[in-house]
C-alpha cells in the first residue's frame, strides 16, 4: 500500500512543480514544448524525408503532349486568315472507328477546363489532375487571348446547318455554331465533353461523347469550335459517324481528300 | 468465514503475495503513474500553453506529435490536438488583403503538417469502435474579419483570390507559389475559395483533413456479434440457470442495440459521407464554416 502512496505523491509533485514553474517560455512547461517541437522536426525529417518537399502536381506525360498540342493547334487556327476553317489537335491515326483526339482521360485521372473571360477577351486553361484529379496542375497553365470557345451543338437547328452547309455542300440560313463560357473535357465512360448553357440534359449527359478524332473548327477565327458526337445528329451533336469515322461524309474523310473534299484547312 | 472487506484487502495488499505485491501489480501501478503523469502534461500543461505566444507552433506540434505516437499505437490517436482558432483582424487595400488572407491559409496549412498525415483530427474511440467520425471533417484556423468599411480596388471576387494563390509566392519561401505549397509541399492538398471577400465581413479558413477512413465494421463488432450468439445460445438451451439467462438477455439485447446503430450508422455514412482525396484549404463565410460542422476553438471565448 506504501507503493500506492508513494507513487501518486510522486505524481501529484509532479503536477504541482508543472503549474509552479510550467508556464512561460523559461519554464518547465516551455522547456517541454522545446524538446518537443524538436522531437517533431526531427520526426518529420526522418519520417517522412522524400516528401518533404513534394513534386509539383503533373499529368502524365502523354496527356501533357496532347494539352500542349491543343494549344498549338488552337493557336494555328487564331492566326490562320482562312474562315470557317478544320484543324486536328491529334496525331495521326490508323483508327478505322470513331475515336477521341485526346488520350484516355483515365477515370479520376486529368481533366482540361477552359474558361471565357469576357473581361480579358480571354480563355483561360486550366487542366486538373494529381491526388483524385482534383489538384490544378500550375506547370500547364495557359491563357488563350482573343478566343472564345463553341460547340458544334446546343440544339438541332445548329447541328444540321452545319451538316448541311460544310459536308452536304448546301447553303443554310441560320446558327451553325454555339459559343460557349466553359468548356470541360474529362473522363465519362470514355472521353467527354461538358459545357454550360444547354442544361443537363444537352451534350452534359452524354457519355464519352468525346469521339471528335481531334477536329476543330472556327467560323472566324475567334470562336474555336469542338465536336461533341452523339449517335445520331441532334442536340448533343454530330453524328459520330459524320465526325472522326471512315464514313464517306465524314469530316476526316473530306479533310483527308484535300481540296477535293471541300473543307478548308486553317 | 472472512468477511468480504477482508477478502478485497488481501486482494490489493497482502503479505503473502497480494496483487501489489506481485511483478504484475507494480507494472500496472507504474502504468497508471506514468498515465497520471501523461494525462498532466498533455492534457493540462500543453493546452495552457495555447495562451502563449506561438499557438500555431503549438498547434503543429501536436499534430505531429499525435501521428508520430500514432505510428507506434497501430494507429490509435492517444495525444490531444493543442489546437485553436485564431481571431485576425485585417486590414488594405485589395492587393494587401490578398497578401494577408494568402499567408493565413499558409499557415493553416503549415499547422496541420502540411497534410502529412490522413485522418489527423479522427476521433479515436469513434475509430476503435469503427463509427463514422465528425470530428475529422474540419478545423477552423482562423476566424478573420475585414476590419473596414469599404476595399480600395474593390471586393474580391473567388476566383480572384484563387487566382492569387496561383501567382502568388509563399510569404517564406522563396519561389515556391502559394497554390504549390498548399498542393504538393508535404501530402497532396487543394484550395478551395467559395466565397467572395467584401468589406466589414467574416471569413474563416479551415483545414479539411484528407478522409480517407469511414464507419466500417471491425473487431469489435465481431466480440460483439459472438456474446450475443453466446447469449442467445445459453438462453435457448438449459446450460443456463436463471441467473445467467437474465445477464445473457441483458448482453443480447445489448448486442442488439449496439448492432442496430452501428449497423444504421454505417448505412448513413455510405449513404452522405463523401470521402475527400485530399485534405484541403478552405476560405468560406465564418458562419457557414460553423453551420457546416467545422470544429472552433476560441481560447479567448
Amino acid at each position: 500500500m506504501n507503493f500506492v502512496v508513494a507513487f501518486v505523491l510522486i505524481a501529484l509533485t509532479l503536477l504541482v512543480l508543472g503549474f509552479a514553474f510550467g508556464l512561460g517560455d523559461s519554464g518547465l512547461a516551455g522547456k517541454i514544448v522545446k524538446a518537443f517541437q524538436g522531437k517533431t522536426d526531427q520526426f518529420i525529417k526522418d519520417y517522412d524525408q522524400e516528401a518533404y518537399r513534394g513534386e509539383l502536381v503533373k499529368v502524365p506525360e502523354e496527356h501533357q503532349q496532347a494539352i500542349l498540342r491543343l494549344n498549338e493547334t488552337i493557336y494555328q487556327m487564331l492566326s490562320s486568315s482562312r474562315k470557317d476553317c478544320f484543324a486536328n489537335y491529334a496525331p495521326v491515326s490508323l483508327e478505322s472507328s470513331p475515336y477521341s483526339g485526346l488520350p484516355p482521360l483515365l477515370g479520376k485521372g486529368t481533366s482540361i477546363v477552359m474558361l471565357y473571360d469576357s473581361g480579358e477577351d480571354a480563355t483561360n486553361v486550366r487542366v486538373y489532375g494529381g491526388a483524385g484529379g482534383e489538384q490544378l496542375v500550375t506547370t500547364l497553365l495557359f491563357s488563350i487571348p482573343h478566343m472564345h470557345p463553341c460547340v458544334i451543338a446546343g440544339n438541332a437547328e445548329i447541328t444540321n446547318n452545319f451538316y448541311t452547309k460544310f459536308l452536304m455542300k448546301q447553303p443554310v440560313s441560320g446558327s451553325y455554331h454555339a459559343g460557349v463560357n466553359q468548356i470541360q473535357l474529362k473522363d465519362d465512360d470514355g472521353n467527354a465533353l461538358r459545357t454550360v448553357g444547354f442544361g443537363e440534359k444537352v451534350i452534359n449527359d452524354q457519355e464519352g461523347n468525346l469521339l471528335d478524332g481531334g477536329w476543330l473548327f472556327t467560323p472566324d477565327n475567334r470562336h474555336i469550335c469542338f465536336f461533341p458526337t452523339s449517335s445520331s445528329t441532334n442536340e448533343h451533336g454530330l453524328d459520330v459517324e459524320l465526325v472522326s469515322s471512315l464514313e464517306e461524309n465524314s469530316i476526316r474523310l473530306k479533310m483527308a481528300a484535300g481540296v477535293a473534299g471541300g473543307l478548308v484547312s486553317c | 468465514m472472512l468477511s468480504k472487506k477482508v477478502k478485497v484487502n488481501r486482494l490489493i495488499s497482502n503479505k503473502r503475495g497480494g496483487l501489489l505485491d506481485s511483478s504484475l501489480g507494480k507494472f500496472i501501478l507504474i502504468l497508471v503513474g506514468f498515465g497520471i503523469v501523461a494525462f498532466a502534461l498533455f492534457y493540462i500543461l500543453l493546452p495552457k500553453l495555447v495562451d502563449e505566444k506561438a499557438p500555431e507552433s503549438l498547434c503543429r506540434a501536436t499534430v505531429t506529435a499525435r501521428a508520430a505516437v500514432s505510428e507506434q499505437l497501430w494507429g490509435q490517436s492517444v495525444t490531444p490536438i493543442a489546437c485553436q482558432t485564431l481571431t485576425h483582424k485585417i486590414k488594405g487595400d485589395k492587393e494587401e488583403l490578398q497578401a494577408q488572407v494568402a499567408q493565413l491559409m499558409s499557415k493553416c496549412w503549415w499547422q496541420f503538417n502540411e497534410g502529412r498525415q490522413d485522418n489527423v483530427l479522427k476521433n479515436n474511440w469513434e475509430k476503435f469502435f469503427g463509427w463514422s467520425d465528425q470530428e475529422n471533417a474540419c478545423f477552423v484556423c482562423y476566424d478573420v474579419a475585414i476590419a473596414q468599411d469599404d476595399i480600395d480596388g474593390g471586393f474580391i471576387d473567388a476566383p480572384e483570390m484563387f487566382d492569387y494563390m496561383i501567382t502568388s509566392e509563399h510569404y517564406r519561401i522563396k519561389g515556391l507559389k502559394n497554390i504549390d505549397y498548399i498542393q504538393s509541399y508535404g501530402g497532396a492538398g487543394k484550395i478551395a475559395v467559395m466565397s467572395p471577400i467584401v468589406a466589414d465581413q467574416r471569413y474563416g479558413i479551415a483545414y479539411l483533413p484528407k478522409n480517407a477512413e469511414d464507419a466500417e465494421y471491425n473487431t469489435v463488432d465481431l466480440v460483439t456479434l459472438l456474446a450475443s450468439a453466446g447469449a442467445g445460445v445459453c438462453i435457448g438451451t438449459v446450460v443456463c440457470g436463471v441467473a445467467a439467462s437474465v445477464v445473457a438477455g441483458a448482453v443480447l439485447a445489448g448486442g442488439i442495440i449496439y448492432g442496430g446503430a452501428h449497423t444504421v450508422d454505417f448505412i448513413k455514412t455510405k449513404l452522405y459521407s463523401e470521402n475527400r482525396l485530399t485534405s484541403m484549404i478552405v476560405l468560406d463565410d465564418y458562419n457557414t464554416l460553423q453551420n457546416a460542422g467545422c470544429k472552433v476553438v476560441k481560447v479567448e471565448d
